[in-house]
């Protein structure tokens, strides 16, 4: 690391390219979060702001703490709340394996192509990305509903005699996550799969291991990395995701997204709505320690 | 070289499902925004008709305005932390903290938009009890959070041009008696200026995109292009809304060829 | 384009003619988009062989060697191993297997598991396996290795590693692809003689796939020289440097004087041959050369130049005069370059224990370059 050290010896300037992002990051991201634990202790109320002080300073150093684990007891004895979480997490994990089964042979194709087609096939991956995500939703709202494509195609077609309610259910909320988070899954799983030492898969072949037993024994194996990583990249922001069980969920799913954002624009229980958050928060940086765990431990295989 | 170890037939049909999947919802969308028809499903014959009404509606377009001033401005801001940020981390070795750093720039790849949002309000709620600033909320606390959560995104694009640059070329040029600044500035930023280019592009987009965020954290005075639209669509089908859809659409698409080609004619 | 050499054979072909090829390669042809990888390539390898393929990168040795391993379908032309065609057969199918140039070791699995792997492919009892990969490991001293991931050995180690994955199959071919190439200079003259040994010892067909000429001598019975996809010669070490059978060869295989020159006369101790650059006209031991006047390039190697400051005696030796214009001194030779009249410079070499009677020859000397007429070689080409 000598390299580095003789790049910028220069100590203020080195303070500043260090500490802008850092200050940034610390008042608008970490910040936010000590403050949201600090609200989830408080009441709500009416007035500016919509929630009581948690401490009360009795001047220097002396406080008393006003906040209390109200909002958490109603969480936890309230089936509501409970059943939010698990729903969330069961759709989001549903939605991170049917991203995986679309997304794997997708990955491995584009890594098989050579040259230019190769990129064009990487460009249509990535290209809805930069389309409006909330149009990409809403885009199915045209599609599932009762007179919509899909139901006009199937009755046209003669395999069904009444529209299918494919609108407003938990399979297009399942649709839903699936198509927009599909490019987080195809991306990481394109670079492991890209990545790999084709000599690896001939070495195997020439071993006498047959194309199915290639890839389960050396294909699948070594793009694991990506696997974990893009279902991460899938499964925790689903977890919260709000915009596509308000379009396509309708009333029928509850997840716990949405939930928080009923408490807070609807019923403007702010404090409330923190509390959601930090148990969400909660559920979602256990997978996170796992994945820091799993990295660490397979660059300390290497 | 090219060898047995072709893709089978089994993968090839799995890309045009997916690819079919992908495209699918998108070319209907476009389709059905040349509808005479107001249902969005019954085909009424061809028709601009929804286009024209577009550009008469004034609150849409006031809208769009107000998003693109945020976008451009978040996305500028996050290039200019987002890039000091990359430097630090790719340049400076281990200095303390630089965990932290990375762990927080980070975070909000994977961080749900409604706890960003929510956190953030929080934030801009209490700094205005203790610091009685900012006053009301609006384009610039919106545009506060897009930066926070787009600097995440633009490190991870610039971060990996940086780590691709060969660094014999910045020592070089200390060795001939460059300044760091001077050796940043003159060799380092020319380098990956691509990586800028695309970190800038990406946050446009995300912020652009964004209606989570930019709910929690605006004011009564101001609202997004996603806020107008979502309030639109949760009511049912809009063909203005496919309207709209389309011509993004088409922006995204002449941007990326614009883009091809910009790329191409640097490398020759 | 195979030229055997007519007059003289060094050495006595090692195998009976009649015996069968146990590898038959019949007109393999194949093309990259619309470039020729290998052109046209026949070539015969008798059971128990060790055979080299050499050439300049991008010959198109890799090529014809993927294409024994099944790595890669030939456009036209025949494979036959041990009497079966394989021509069409996937790599998995074939008794051949491959040592690759990156070793191709699997990250992810320990020394123990990349040599069972090739087993655990076919219906072997998992106590065989475990047996046999015991006993591979103890060939190539590896035994203490076994539960290593192959990031975490050396170069050599993992050369072996490799080595072992493919033997253990106990293939009817072994191909090695630049097997040594990711090796320092020390350990790879090591290594070539274990693998030699471990080719006597298990008697499997090895080929190998090389760009380094000594490797090719030191280890192999037979050469084939490529060249842009065709093979330009094949025979023993010796056949190849003492009667290159074309130009390409002369000049690929270690050092080569050469000069252009026409057809003259035959005369008692060969032909003559006239070659302006040297100033006169050259005896070479060589018969049968038809047509006066035809335009001919003869190869003389710098060691066979004897070089002396007085002219010799010896009237049957051809013979020119040039200055020293530069010494190599190399420690067990040097090297001479010598101009002559034409400003032709040539090479000679002499090992520096032949220093006798003579002073020392430095530079701006004049000299004499001397051969006899058997040591220069006649390339119709």
């Amino acid at each position: 690391m000598n390299r580095n050290a003789r790049f910028t010896r220069n100590g203020a300037g080195r303070r500043l390219v260090v500490g802008v992002p850092y200050l940034w990051m610390v008042v608008f991201f970490l910040l936010p979060f000590l403050i949201l634990l600090r609200i989830s202790f408080s009441e709500s109320r009416i007035g500016l702001p919509p929630y009581t002080e948690v401490f009360e300073w009795l001047g220097g150093l002396s406080f008393r703490v006003l906040g209390s684990f109200s909002n958490y007891q109603f969480l936890f004895t309230d089936d509501l709340y409970l059943s939010a979480y698990a729903n969330s997490v069961k759709i989001a994990a549903i939605s991170t394996a049917l991203c995986l089964l679309i997304g794997y042979p997708m990955a491995l194709g584009i890594s098989r192509v050579r040259g230019q087609a190769r990129t064009l096939l990487l460009m249509l991956v990535i290209l809805p990305f930069w389309t409006s995500f909330l149009i990409r939703v809403y885009a199915w709202i045209g599609l599932l509903k009762s007179e919509g494509l899909i139901n006009g195609l199937l009755l046209w077609a003669g395999i069904i005699d009444s529209p299918l309610a494919l609108l407003y259910s938990p399979f297009a909320v399942y649709l839903g996550i699936t198509y927009s988070y599909l490019p987080f899954m195809i991306l990481p799983l394109y670079a492991s799969l890209e990545r790999m030492d084709g000599s690896l898969l001939e070495a195997a072949a020439d071993l006498g291991a047959r194309p199915m037993a290639v890839f389960l024994n050396v294909t699948l194996p070594l793009s694991w990395p990506g696997v974990i990583a893009g279902s991460m990249l899938v499964f925790i922001p689903a977890i919260g995701e709000f915009v596509v069980p308000e379009l396509l969920g309708g009333t029928s799913t509850l997840m716990i997204g949405k939930v928080l954002w009923s408490e807070f624009f609807l019923n403007r229980d702010w404090p409330l709505a923190s509390a959601v958050a930090i148990i969400m928060l909660i559920i979602l940086v256990l997978p996170l320690v796992w994945w820091q765990r799993h990295q660490q431990q397979s660059e300390g295989d290497k | 070289m090219k060898t047995r170890l072709r893709p089978p037939g089994f993968v090839t049909s799995a890309m045009i499902f997916a690819y079919a999947f992908l495209y699918g919802p998108i070319i209907s969308l476009v389709f059905y925004s040349f509808n005479e028809s107001k249902l969005v499903t019954v085909w009424g014959g061809f028709s601009v008709k929804w286009y024209s009404e577009l550009f008469k509606n004034e609150g849409l377009l006031n809208a769009a305005l107000q998003s693109l001033k945020i976008a451009g401005l978040s996305a500028t801001l996050a290039v200019i932390v987002g890039t000091l940020a990359s430097v630090a981390l790719t340049r400076f070795g281990a200095f303390s903290g630089r965990n932290l750093m990375q762990g927080i720039l980070t975070a909000p790849l994977v961080m749900p938009e409604v706890l960003l949002g929510l956190s953030m309000l929080l934030l801009f709620v209490s700094m205005e009890q203790v610091i009685n600033w900012p006053q009301t909320r609006g384009w610039l606390t919106i545009s506060i959070a897009h930066v926070t959560f787009s600097i995440a995104y633009v490190v991870v694009v610039v971060q990996s041009r940086l780590k691709s640059v060969d660094r014999s070329l910045e020592e070089a040029a200390l060795d001939l008696g460059a300044r760091p600044w001077k050796v940043f500035f003159v060799i380092t930023l020319p380098l990956i200026a691509p990586a800028l280019l695309a970190g800038w592009l990406l946050a446009f987009t995300l912020s652009l995109d964004d209606l989570v965020i930019a709910s929690f954290t605006s004011g009564p005075g101001a609202t997004t292009l996603p806020m107008l639209v979502f309030s639109s669509v949760r009511l049912g089908v809009n063909p203005q809304i496919n309207a709209l859809a389309t011509i993004l659409i088409l922006l995204v698409f002449a941007g990326i060829v614009v883009a091809g080609r910009v790329i191409r004619a640097n490398k020759d | 384009m195979t030229v055997r050499h007519p007059t003289r054979q060094l050495t006595e072909p090692r195998l009976p003619a009649q015996e069968m090829p146990f590898i038959q390669l019949e007109n393999l042809t194949k093309t990259y988009a619309g470039a020729v990888a290998v052109n046209d390539v026949s070539l015969d390898i008798h059971k128990g062989e060790l055979f080299s393929l050499l050439g300049a990168s991008g010959c198109g040795k890799s090529t014809l060697l993927r294409m024994i391993a099944g790595l890669v379908n030939p456009d036209s032309g025949k494979i036959i191993i041990d009497g079966v065609d394989m021509t069409q057969a996937p790599p998995y199918e074939r008794p051949v297997n491959m040592v690759f140039q990156s070793y191709a070791l699997f990250p992810h699995m320990n020394v123990e598991q990349n040599v069972g792997f090739g087993l655990r492919q076919e219906n072997i009892a998992k106590s065989e396996i475990k047996d046999r990969v015991a006993a591979m490991l103890e060939l190539v001293e590896l035994a203490d290795f076994a539960r290593r991931k192959p990031q975490n050995m050396s170069g050599g180690q993992r050369q072996r590693v490799a080595l072992a994955r493919a033997l253990v199959k106990q293939p009817k071919v072994l191909l090695l692809d630049e097997p040594l190439a990711a090796l320092d200079k020390k350990l790879r003259q090591r290594t070539q003689f274990e693998l030699v040994n471990l080719q006597e010892k298990t008697g499997i067909t090895f080929i190998l796939v090389t760009h380094d000429q000594d490797e090719a001598m030191t280890m192999s019975g037979r050469i084939g020289v490529m060249n842009t996809g065709a093979l330009q010669q094949i025979g023993t070490p010796a056949e190849i440097y003492e009667y290159p059978a074309s130009r390409y060869v002369a000049d690929f295989i270690g050092t080569a004087n050469m000069f252009d020159g026409v057809l003259g006369r035959e005369e008692e101790a060969g032909v003559s041959i006239h070659c302006p650059e040297l100033g006169h006209d050259i005896c070479v031991a060589r018969r049968g050369l038809a047509g006066d006047g035809a335009p001919l390039t003869v190869m003389i190697r710098p060691e066979k130049m004897q070089i002396s400051l007085a002219p010799g005696a010896d009237e049957n030796v051809n013979q020119v005069i040039g200055t020293v214009t530069d010494i190599g001194y190399l420690g067990d030779m040097s090297i001479y370059h010598v101009r002559l009249a034409s400003g032709r410079v040539l090479q000679a070499s002499q090992l520096n224990s032949q220093h006798t009677s003579e002073r020392k020859i430095t530079w701006q000397d004049q000299v004499v370059l001397s051969w006899h007429a058997d040591n220069a070689v006649v390339l119709v080409q």
